[in-house]
């Protein structure tokens, strides 16, 4: 079985979504409470919350999901590529260039068409 | 024997975070959860010798489609399908396709495909360096041609990703502009109207000596 770094990448992971729970709980351990109504107030004259968090967002943003989307799949292109680089040589490069090379012609026909612009 | 004990681990996180996707009733948290399913299921991957597909199922899966699922949702608001009610139609709409998924994924599986067995080499390779340095020796070498196609076709997903958006856009910005002069022919300009129409007009949408004079 071929693990490689893997089983640090998996630790890694755990001890990431862990550590806010961990220091949550640390706090609750620690911290002397002796609330006051006024301690429960917005800190440092911030504004008091109103409304929903879950608003609706626009429309917009969806273009930038989708321009992601694409650049992210160009992006595991070049896992394979860059461990087999030692044995690809110039070639390889070429190669490499060119793939990138037709997927920015999209961003730039996107930049021409004005759809990176916010309206 | 650590090897099933961590197979089963992974397996059991995912199936029980799937069956969270299904029956929480807020889809953000569905959506969230999501994550989670396809983390383990690339855990599952790296367990099969499966290294590349691992790393393809967190960037393209766990980040990328959550990603547009989460901005779908936040574009619609989830607010909606907490309030709608689950009637006996729609269980039975549900009901019916999860069977015709379940059946396909099941006939999917039991097919007969074709499939040969590696050589000893290539498992051995596999064994030792795993396979994204063997998929790209390959992808530069016999699948070079395929693989260059494999931009032109994402080109040619993100051009008409912007050419659709646009249109969309454009008519979404044009049945404002409609609601606007309604807004003017009915009384005051508001303030909002008033603006938004001043941007029409730098856009060279809307002439500003024609509505002044209507």
């Amino acid at each position: 079985m071929y693990l490689g770094w893997f089983p640090l990448i998996f630790l890694l992971i755990v001890f990431a979504a862990s550590m806010p729970f961990v220091l949550m709980a640390l706090a609750q351990v620690v911290q002397i409470k002796s609330p006051t109504v006024l301690k429960y107030t917005a800190y440092e004259s911030g504004m008091t919350p109103f409304g929903d968090a879950r608003i609706q967002f626009d429309v917009k943003f969806y273009l930038y999901a989708l321009l992601f989307i694409l650049f992210d799949i160009e992006t595991v292109f070049l896992f394979p590529w860059a461990m087999a680089f030692g044995k690809l040589g110039l070639f390889g490069l070429v190669e490499m260039f060119l793939f990138i090379g037709i997927l920015l012609l999209g961003l730039v026909y996107a930049w021409r068409k004005g759809a990176l612009r916010w309206q | 024997m650590t090897e099933a004990i961590i197979f089963w681990a992974f397996t059991a996180i995912s199936v029980t975070a799937a069956l969270g996707v299904v029956f929480n009733r807020s889809i953000i948290y569905s959506a969230l959860l999501l994550i989670l399913v396809f983390l383990s299921i690339a855990g599952i991957f790296v367990l099969n010798n499966a290294d590349f597909l691992a790393i393809a199922q967190t960037i393209v899966y766990a980040v990328g489609m959550t990603i547009i699922v989460l901005f779908g949702i936040m574009f619609t608001g989830d607010r909606a399908m907490l309030d709608e009610p689950l009637t006996s139609v729609r269980k039975l709409v549900s009901l019916v396709l999860a069977t015709f998924t379940f059946v396909l994924l099941i006939k999917t599986v039991q097919f007969p495909f074709s499939i040969q067995p590696a050589s000893q080499s290539v498992i051995q390779t596999l064994m030792q360096s795993g396979s994204t340095k063997m998929l790209g020796e390959l992808l530069f070498s016999q699948f070079v041609v395929p693989f260059e196609l494999a931009s032109v076709l994402l080109l040619v997903a993100m051009v008409g990703a912007i050419v659709l958006a646009k249109k969309t856009f454009a008519d979404a910005g044009e049945m404002s502009s409609q609601q606007l002069s309604y807004s003017i022919d009915s009384g005051e300009p508001t303030k909002e109207a008033n603006s938004a129409l001043h941007a029409a007009a730098s856009r060279g949408e809307v002439h500003l000596e024609e509505v002044t004079r209507s």
